[in-house]
């Protein structure tokens, strides 16, 4: 029985359920490494250059921590995939090029699973196929593990973020420290291998939590409104008198909302004209949400936690801040991460935010909504 | 129409023809300065890489120049170079100009035409006249820049008064800007390889080759990269660039020495597997191809925070260890200074030059 690791970094956070199952059926041990540690990451950084992006910093890392431990270290290289509408996405330059990077890095010691997906020439079920083919001969068996894996996700965002972080305990309706139910929420927008890998974010969660508020993420979004079935009488929930406590009081209104798919169908919608233009496939999740968040009233601001030398977020941010956020007029907080940044400088920024959200919130949404109908305006004059 | 386009290095020379052939004007702003940079930084998103800032600037000078259109090649792909005409038009929009944004690519040549189509009077006739003037005369003029380039390159070291091949050069670049005529460009070839013959020349020169690989505007752009091609050669170092203005347009437009390219990418399939953008490739088949024929060092020039560089990175630090070619890596952003960058190329130079005497010992 062959092991394998699999870095608890990068695009784990999105695919490691099907790889779990996908191996397990095919009778390997998988051997996944601890949440991310000091010493991970003080190994990531003497291994890696030093202006690659954090999270692949904390990906080499994790690969030193599991180079002596297993038999095929497992390093996906992302380079071309289909989304939901049938168009080709990319890959970041790092996803690319992730295996030569590890192999580069560790001189030919670890013997590397290069685990390519690129839909232009292979499609995703004969790349799954490829990569069985090294454990077994049996392409039976292949075929029904990829069957059965291929389906599978983290059940809930709290999953992700409870696999990022062992210490936590249960979900939480209340606030983890005092015990009061959350006054409001906010969207913290980023990768999930940033925003829920708790060392590297220094527990930004928590830390937002500790002040009474919610946080929603992207996953919570996609995981969401994949479970719920479209349905067009839910449609008429999109109302913008609902209070923010009734939305959170009731947890399956705002999983009601009109579905994001649903959006997708809508070419007038704004949302499908910026989802065609972005090229790069996990960045659409980070745009969908943002825009999902600020149509349907659930949050009273926004923050943005990026790597800082993440190369995608500086033009997405962009694009965000000009057709999003100047229309909406939202409290919005940009947090760039590198290894430098300590808890004390942000939670400084937090809290100047939350006070800024805070004082916000008698902004009421019909106003919000007046200002995007008059910016549309002027935006359809000027064109 | 009057456009406004990406500038970098002495591109505009053949572009100038070649959009005037079309009946366009394109806009040529004064050559990248500080204040530039100042217009991109201000302006440009901070975490954007180098290339982007430098060319807004010169956008948003050639908007205040009277330009009415962003001419901009697009192509998506995982490098951030394909949302560059999209990102200049948020930023010029919101700046106050009514423009037109037209995105050149090869999936669009239907939209390209009936363009030129309309500026050439509605004639087809006209139209297929212009669109070969434009390419015969531009690539004319874009093949007899590269050979004066590449001569001055090479002559550069063995010049006995320092810094005469570059006056030459310059001279005839004004001059072959100045020219559409082929007759012109034929004469200004000859004259120049006169001119540039009769300097005095000491052939016994013992020199060091170096390459340079790297991101394409980082090595094109003399503002960006101080100068660094004239300076190394008047130092005595012959420097082979992987890229220049024509080789890097006449790729981008007719596919001109895809099979050299090819070639590269394969030496470089190895290390690395698949082409992300930036030249990352290039760099990785070029360095391979410089330890093959002998050069005594490599220098690899990226944008700070460029993505394909980034990642390219260790990659190429792995080949220098193992082919035994030394490599120097500088990232360049808007606060690089020109004395820290050449403390540090000239510090790489003089370990070279170490290195070549013990080696020959």
């Amino acid at each position: 029985m062959s092991k394998i690791g699999i870095p608890r970094a990068l695009y784990s956070y999105y695919h490691f359920p099907v790889w779990q199952k996908f191996f397990e059926l095919l009778d390997c041990e998988i051997i996944l490494s601890p949440p991310t540690t000091k010493n991970i990451l003080s190994d990531g950084l003497k291994i890696a250059t030093e202006e690659i992006c954090l999270p692949v910093k904390t990906f080499l890392g994790h690969c030193a921590h599991l180079k002596n431990k297993c038999d095929y270290l497992l390093v996906p290289r992302i380079v071309c995939m289909f989304d939901d509408a049938q168009n080709l996405k990319y890959g970041c330059p790092k996803a690319m090029g992730l295996p030569d990077i590890v192999r580069a890095c560790f001189n030919d010691s670890i013997h590397i699973i290069d685990f390519t997906i690129d839909e232009r020439k292979i499609d995703k079920r004969n790349s799954y196929y490829k990569i069985g083919q090294i454990f077994t001969t049996d392409i039976k068996k292949i075929r029904r593990a990829y069957d059965n894996a291929i389906t599978s996700k983290f059940s809930t965002s709290f999953a992700i973020r409870q696999w990022g972080n062992d210490a936590i305990p249960q979900p939480q309706k209340f606030c983890a420290v005092e015990n009061r139910p959350f006054k409001s929420a906010i969207g913290l927008i980023g990768h999930p291998y940033l925003i829920y890998d708790a060392y590297i974010s220094l527990s930004l969660i928590d830390l937002i939590e500790r002040f009474n508020i919610k946080v929603i993420t992207p996953s919570d979004i996609i995981l969401q409104q994949t479970d719920q079935s479209i349905n067009t009488s839910q449609k008429n929930s999109l109302l913008p008198n609902l209070s923010l406590e009734d939305n959170l009081e009731n947890k399956s209104q705002l999983t009601q909302i009109n579905c994001l798919s649903q959006h997708r169908r809508n070419k007038k919608n704004s949302i499908s004209r910026l989802i065609d233009d972005i090229h790069w496939f996990y960045e659409q999740d980070i745009i969908m949400s943002t825009e999902y968040l600020l149509k349907t009233h659930q949050i009273s601001g926004f923050i943005f936690a990026f790597s800082l030398s993440c190369g995608t977020s500086a033009v997405i941010l962009e694009i965000i801040k000009k057709e999003l956020l100047d229309c909406y007029r939202i409290p919005t907080l940009f947090l760039p991460f590198d290894e430098h940044t300590t808890s004390v400088g942000l939670t400084t920024r937090l809290e100047s935010f939350i006070d800024l959200v805070q004082r916000a919130e008698f902004h009421t949404y019909t106003q919000i909504d007046n200002n995007f109908a008059q910016y549309s305006k002027e935006k359809i004059l000027l064109h | 129409m009057r456009a406004a386009f990406a500038y970098m290095g002495n591109i505009y020379i053949p572009l100038r023809t070649f959009f005037k052939e079309l009946g366009v004007e394109l806009i040529v702003p004064p050559p990248p300065n500080n204040k530039t940079l100042k217009l991109g930084v201000q302006y440009a998103p901070e975490t954007m890489c180098i290339p982007f800032k430098l060319t807004l600037g010169n956008i948003i000078i050639g908007f205040k120049m009277g330009a009415d259109t962003i001419l901009h090649t697009t192509g998506f792909w995982s490098c951030r170079f394909g949302y560059y005409g999209k990102l200049y038009a948020y930023i010029v929009k919101d700046l106050g100009y009514k423009f037109n944004h037209i995105d050149v690519s090869s999936s669009r040549l239907k939209e390209h035409y009936q363009l030129i189509k309309k500026l050439n009077k509605h004639s087809d006739h006209r139209a297929i006249t212009s669109i070969i003037k434009a390419f015969s005369k531009a690539w004319y003029k874009s093949a007899i820049m590269e050979f004066m380039e590449k001569t001055s390159r090479e002559t550069r070291p063995f010049e006995i008064n320092k810094g005469e091949t570059s006056k030459i050069l310059t001279k005839y670049l004004t001059a072959l800007d100045n020219t559409d005529s082929i007759k012109v460009m034929n004469k200004l070839k000859r004259e120049f390889t006169n001119e540039i013959a009769s300097i005095p020349k000491d052939l016994s020169r013992p020199i060091l080759k170096i390459k340079i690989v790297g991101e394409s505007f980082c090595v094109i752009e003399p503002f960006i990269n101080f100068n660094l091609i004239q300076t190394l050669g008047e130092q005595g170092v012959l420097v082979d660039p992987c890229l220049t203005a024509h080789k890097w347009l006449a790729f981008h437009t007719i596919r001109n020495s895809k099979t050299e390219w090819k070639s590269i990418e394969k030496l470089a399939d190895y290390y690395w597997k698949y082409n992300v953008g930036g030249e990352d490739k290039k760099s990785v088949g070029y360095t391979l191809l410089g330890a093959k024929q002998g050069f005594d060092g490599v220098i690899f020039l990226h944008p700070f925070g460029c993505m394909p560089s980034n990642a390219v990175q260790p990659v190429l630090h792995k080949i220098s260890q193992e082919k035994n070619i030394p490599l120097l890596d500088v990232g360049l952003d808007e606060h690089t200074a020109e004395t820290g960058f050449y403390n540090r190329i000239d510090a790489f130079i003089s370990i070279l030059s170490n290195r070549r005497k013990t080696y020959k010992k």
